[in-house]
């Protein structure tokens, strides 16, 4: 009992092992534990493990210790779920690289008990430390059904700025081949329809837009379409309408059988955005009367308010590029305010309150002056101003940019290699050797396009994704003797 | 737009044997406009006259497209079709001019239809086709080139005056294989375009004329045939609505031409349509040194002097007068059967462009003197300029205070980095969901239907060879 805690604390020998060395320290220490019997891992009321060893320092310890308490009594989660709930929020994932499946075992039983209580809140916080220490080191960027989990807690607890923690980082992997029962295309098509609509409620409409525009690009075999790709779909025709205030238009990425199942089920949100984009009031009143049965049904009637309630703004926006200055009546005479009743009802105070607030929300640039001509009717003119562009934010823009771009086109080699390592490149490209008179062909694509491969270097922005598509037909051959120094961009955009 | 111009010659044409592949496939879709327009007050020119300066079916075209389209001259444009009709024994013409004659003057005459010499011409064009089908047929049989080259034309001839324009179309188009000079081929090519013209067939003219380019070799060629091709490609180019091609072939065209061409148009309508599509589609440079300065085009402009005055006034940028004098003729084009449907686009296009040509030099302008400048009241100017801005053709804004119209300062800088952040944004977003799917697709987890319904493997399953995975990367992400 002692020699295990004594074991336990021992581990890290030094905090200043090489990886390699510290691997194998913990694998040492896996192999130990995974061996003692339960009773051992639970201790005594003297030597509690829970109480000698420390969440962090200890995570491993800890970790079998729970699993063993929790799989002698399983009603031990009422006592223990506080503990639980600290251990998961701060255990270093370093250490429980090699026992995923107790910690995710452990997890499970947590989560249940917060199901049980129906207090999703208390799961979020564990979830979250544990997406990040989960696929150590790649934490968040690799895609686990926790991801779902945690997203449709947060949906659920109404905490939507935790979401955004997990949600801000761009998935890049997802679990190779069969490794992971639990994650299947539900789950992944799931995490961005949720994630899509944290971010419709937090209003980051660009970001909602683009998991959207994925599940609905989603890959499947044949021409099978998910109902979740079809929810998506609804709400990417609203959420693009907030963007844009104009008709949407399906991406190209979007499979044709998915475009056209989706649009045979969405029909009452295409027509939606048709009137939308008309930018007829009337109209849009006449189609919204129609539809809103639908929306509130799909649950979706909160976003298409507020697609209406842009209208007005859009409407407003889009006299800045016409007019100069207009009189707030000749404003208010316009009826862009298709959420109120009938036409004509916005009386020029609100009116004025309204465009305030649209200045002060830096919406238009544009200035209110008001003159007493008439005794005490005073008329109020509006003068819009072109919206101010300083050249230094731009180019500080630009460079963000151009630095994103970079890093997103290394990853695109990175990926690009990884998929010339793939097996089934690797046969393909045999299969073409094989084949009679096509080892030629191929290799003579592939001088063809390397003779681009200078050029689009220092093509600048646009044409970095190139390179690693001219990179293609190199075949795997060319990455055995694989340099990662020459997989350095580094682009002149400096000139 | 189905006016009667066009549905007679379908009429004409659709009842002919469908064996003609080239013809059927390019039958216009025949819709019934609701909208048909009908001219109340008299044209400026005078029919007679008017009708006098064209021969051959244009003539009748004319005058039948007159009596439906304008009530004030329709009796007497009538009653002269079918007189020409009779003669011409076309009795599907015959028929059509007879019905419309019943709308204006139910109990003229002429009004009723003639069935004695309705069913003794039929007749009497049955046996002359049968006849000239025989002698085509021993030609065949003799198989003498020439003999059955002028039998094709024979045959074509008398079902192109009688109507039959199918057919017509099918026996000259027949002719080209025993064409054996060049002359052969130039005039076999000029009456099937004759005929595509009158059966507004414009995309047949087009194809027509761009062979009939390959035959003219010689320089006496060009001389003869020139203004004849240029008349057909324009009035095609027209009726495509591409105006400014349309324009350049009108203006390229050989006054030397004078009346030979006037079964499809005269002296007259080569100014007019040269000089309308010009002023609807050049700016001011290119009207002076392209139409005014043009040598050619100055014989025609002096036939018709409101147009070349209309011309002039634009380019001198007085264009309240351009579009007054314009706004003059409107009847007149309105009778024109290749004109009526463009005169309305023609009208608007050169309107705008002279808004947006009025404003170039102005920084700022007040509503009132561009009013006055284009005589129209300031409340419909201003919605006019509203729709020009809206629709991105005028670069302005609207002070509705001071009423003034000013020039929008156009950052260029600005808008080039803006386009270039927005298209890298957008690069970026592609990028990003392309290698989300090719993950995706590696780690096996695409769609797949429920397996009760799973039909064995589809042919995209599983093997996805690299190549495919990194195409649909690279496809259209960049």
């Amino acid at each position: 009992m002692d020699r295990f805690i004594g074991n336990v604390l021992a581990f890290p020998a030094s905090p200043d092992l090489t990886p390699a060395e510290y691997n194998k320290d913990l694998k040492a220490l896996n192999d130990l534990l995974s061996k003692l019997s339960a009773q051992t891992l639970v201790g005594n009321r003297d030597s509690d493990p829970l109480e000698l060893l420390d969440n962090r320092a200890n995570s491993l310890g800890i970790l079998y210790t729970f699993f063993a308490r929790l799989s002698i009594d399983k009603n031990e989660i009422h006592s223990l779920w506080p503990r639980l709930i600290d251990f998961f929020s701060e255990f270093d994932g370093r250490q429980t690289k090699f026992s995923k499946d107790q910690l995710l075992a452990v997890l499970k039983v947590l989560l249940s008990f917060c199901d049980a209580c129906n207090k999703p809140i208390l799961a979020i916080k564990p979830l979250e430390h544990t997406i990040t220490q989960l696929n150590y080191p790649a934490g968040a960027k690799a895609f686990s059904s926790l991801h779902t989990k945690f997203v449709k807690k947060c949906l659920d607890a109404r905490s939507f700025r935790t979401a955004l923690s997990i949600l801000d980082i761009d998935i890049e992997e997802f679990p190779a081949k069969g490794s992971d029962k639990d994650v299947t295309y539900r789950e992944v098509l799931q995490y961005f329809l949720y994630g899509a609509m944290i971010y419709m409620a937090m209003k980051k409409w660009r970001r909602a837009s683009d998991f959207l525009q994925f599940v609905l690009s989603y890959p499947g075999t044949g021409s099978a379409v998910s109902q979740i790709q079809v929810e998506a779909f609804k709400k990417f025709v609203l959420v693009t309408l907030m963007l844009e205030g104009r008709n949407f238009q399906l991406p190209k990425t979007i499979p044709v059988s998915t475009a056209k199942g989706c649009r045979i089920l969405g029909r009452p949100y295409e027509a939606f955005a048709t009137a939308y984009a008309t930018g007829n009031p009337d109209l849009l009143r006449r189609e919204a009367a129609l539809v809103k049965e639908i929306f509130q049904q799909d649950g979706n009637w909160g976003i298409a308010e507020q697609c209406l309630e842009n209208f007005r703004r859009l409407g407003i926006k889009a006299l800045t590029s016409t007019y100069s200055t207009l009189s707030i009546e000749a404003i208010a005479s316009r009826d862009l305010d298709v959420l109120g009743s009938r036409s004509g009802t916005a009386s020029p105070e609100e009116l004025e309150r309204y465009i305030l607030d649209m200045i002060d929300r830096k919406e238009i640039k544009a200035s209110l002056s008001h003159s007493s001509t008439t005794g005490n009717s005073t008329s109020c003119m509006v003068s819009f101003h072109d919206l101010p562009a300083s050249e230094t934010d731009i180019l500080k823009d630009l460079e963000a940019q151009i630095a994103r771009t970079v890093q997103i086109t290394n990853q695109a080699r990175q990926l690009d290699k990884k998929l010339g390592l793939s097996k089934e490149w690797i046969s393909f490209t045999g299969k073409k050797r094989g084949g009679p008179g096509g080892a030629d062909v191929a290799i003579d694509q592939g001088y063809e396009e390397m003779d681009d491969y200078p050029i689009q270097g220092r093509g600048g922005i646009i044409d970095m994704g190139m390179v690693a598509a001219a990179a293609e037909a190199q075949g795997f051959i060319d990455y055995v003797g694989y340099d990662p120094a020459d997989d350095d961009m580094r682009p002149d955009y400096d000139d | 737009m189905a006016d009667t111009f066009s549905m007679v010659d379908d009429q004409g044409g659709a009842s002919g044997a469908p064996s003609y592949d080239e013809y059927e496939q390019s039958l216009p879709q025949q819709t019934v406009n609701a909208t048909h327009i009908i001219v109340p007050d008299l044209p400026r020119f005078d029919l007679e006259q008017y009708v006098g300066n064209y021969s051959g079916r244009m003539k009748v075209t004319r005058l039948l497209f007159i009596g439906n389209h304008c009530p004030p001259l329709a009796v007497e444009a009538l009653k002269t079709a079918i007189g020409i009709v009779k003669a011409d024994r076309d009795v599907r013409l015959y028929r059509q001019a007879v019905q419309s004659l019943q709308v204006f003057a139910p109990n003229d005459p002429d009004a009723k239809l003639d069935e004695e010499w309705i069913e003794k011409t039929t007749r009497e064009v049955k046996q002359k086709t049968d006849r000239l089908e025989a002698e085509l047929k021993s030609y065949k049989n003799n198989m003498i080139k020439e003999s059955i080259r002028i039998g094709h034309k024979d045959l074509g001839d008398h079902f192109y005056t009688t109507g039959d324009l199918a057919s017509a179309y099918r026996a000259f188009s027949r002719m080209r294989d025993y064409c054996t000079s060049n002359k052969q081929m130039l005039d076999m090519t000029l009456s099937c375009i004759l005929i595509c013209i009158d059966q507004a067939q414009y995309t047949s003219v087009q194809t027509n004329v761009a062979k009939i380019r390959n035959h003219i070799r010689s320089d006496d060629d060009l001389k003869v045939h020139q203004p004849k091709v240029s008349i057909a490609a324009g009035v095609a180019l027209l009726a495509a609505g591409n105006y400014l091609d349309a324009a350049r072939s009108f203006i390229s065209t050989n006054p030397a031409v004078g009346n030979d061409y006037n079964n499809v148009a005269t002296m007259n309508d080569v100014a007019i349509y040269g000089g309308l599509t010009a002023l609807a589609s050049m700016d001011r440079n290119m009207l002076k040194t392209e139409v005014l300065e043009s040598t050619t085009f100055r014989t025609f402009l002096e036939l018709e002097p409101h147009i070349r005055r209309a011309v002039a006034a634009f380019h001198s940028s007085r264009y309240g007068e351009c579009l007054s004098i314009l706004e003059a003729y409107r009847n007149d084009y309105l009778l024109d059967p290749f004109l009526q449907k463009h005169i309305d686009k023609i009208y608007e296009a050169v309107r705008t462009k002279s808004i947006v040509q009025y404003f170039i030099p102005f920084s700022c302008v007040t509503l009132d003197a561009m009013s006055t400048a284009f005589g129209v009241p300031s409340e419909q100017m201003e919605k006019e300029l509203v729709r020009l801005i809206e629709s991105g053709k005028l670069h302005a804004r609207i002070d509705t205070q001071n009423r003034l119209v000013t020039s929008k300062e156009t950052q260029l800088r600005v808008e080039v980095h803006r386009g270039t952040l927005a298209m890298a944004e957008e690069y970026e977003r592609a990028a990003r969901l392309r290698m989300l799917q090719i993950n995706v697709v590696r780690s096996g987890l695409e769609i797949k239907p429920p397996k009760g319904q799973l039909s064995g493997p589809g042919p995209m399953g599983g093997g996805l060879g690299g190549r495919e995975l990194r195409s649909m990367m690279f496809g259209n992400g960049a």
